[in-house]
């Protein structure tokens, strides 16, 4: 026996062992030589398809993958512009509140929404917001007309019964 | 000039302030949120609740993380009585390995640390209870959430702080 051979004992069933034989015969080749190549023949086919089935998956999962990252990328953009825009609003909003609350403060009276929008160079909408903005700061008051509109006043105005 | 009633009047069910409370349970010896209460509100009165409590702490700050999201994109101040509400949160996330969080732009107001900052509790200045607060203050704790309890605690303290603190 060659020195880069090893030998091995088998148990095959007789009937195996016979085919296995005949098969062998019919080829002129030894059971040995058969079973060497089956074995080798197996292994190649089984590697390869392996390769060939999983390769699309991972293809597939590579590009998830970088969808993925590009994703993140977009949504981490979005929330530094949704920060921009909500400052940049909140600027403007204390922009116009803080004109309100000067003119309520050296006009001393109350005064609705139209009448404010008379004074200050804002839309109507701008002012309702800003008059938020000052209730939220407890800046001025609330005072409800019976029938008609709401009016505000500075708060803390010492002759101010309401 | 518009003098149509409807379009003189704010918007009473806009959502100011974002009232926060969690409740806390220590579990092997770290804090562990056990629960959360949320009371969206403006100045003239509270304009809806969400609360939470569940055994799945996980799930139970995602539900949490949304509203506050919520708060953060529609600028909406976010009012706590303990400092330690956002720290623990925040330890909370880290915990349970939650990504993809951020809380840049949030703001976040402590009323005990204004209690502290612009109020006087004696020499040693230590800040009372909400319950103990409430009492002082006069303000009835009968089947009331402490989530309205802050509400009416930031009401009555709001017009007496400086500029710039609340805002």
């Amino acid at each position: 026996m060659r020195d880069n051979l090893e030998r091995v004992t088998i148990v095959l069933a007789k009937e195996q062992h016979q085919r296995f034989k005949d098969y062998s015969k019919k080829y002129h080749s030894s059971v040995s030589q058969f079973l060497r190549l089956a074995g080798e023949n197996e292994l190649d086919e089984n590697d390869g398809v392996d390769d060939l089935k999983l390769r699309p998956i991972f293809e597939q999962l590579e590009k998830t993958s970088t969808n993925v990252q590009v994703m993140q990328r977009t949504l981490q953009k979005l929330e530094k512009e949704i920060d921009s825009i909500t400052e940049q609003k909140r600027r403007k909003d204390e922009y116009i509140a803080n004109h309100i609350e000067e003119l309520l403060l050296s006009s001393g009276n109350k005064l609705s929404i139209p009448e404010i929008a008379g004074y200050l160079p804002y839309e109507q909408e701008k002012i309702i917001r800003g008059i938020e903005k000052l209730e939220e700061r407890f800046v001025v008051v609330r005072i409800k007309q019976i029938n008609g509109m709401s009016k505000w006043k500075i708060r803390g105005d010492p002759n101010d019964n309401n | 000039m518009i003098d149509n009633i409807w379009f003189c009047e704010p918007n009473d069910a806009r959502e100011s302030w974002c009232f926060f409370a969690i409740k806390v349970k220590k579990q092997d010896g770290s804090d562990t949120i056990a629960g959360w209460e949320i009371c969206f509100a403006n100045p003239n009165r509270t304009v809806r609740k969400v609360a939470d409590a569940q055994s799945d702490e996980k799930e139970l700050l995602k539900g949490l993380l949304h509203e506050l999201y919520y708060c953060r994109k529609n600028d909406i101040k976010i009012i706590t009585f303990e400092t330690n509400t956002i720290p623990i949160l925040r330890t909370r996330i880290i915990f349970h390995d939650i990504h993809n969080i951020s809380f840049r732009s949030l703001q976040v107001i402590s009323i005990q640390k204004l209690l502290q900052e612009h109020l006087f509790f004696g020499e040693d200045n230590s800040v009372p209870s909400i319950s103990d607060f409430c009492s002082r203050m006069k303000i009835g704790r009968q089947d009331r959430d402490e989530t309205e309890l802050l509400h009416d605690i930031f009401k009555r303290i709001g017009p007496l702080l400086p500029p710039g603190v609340i805002e």
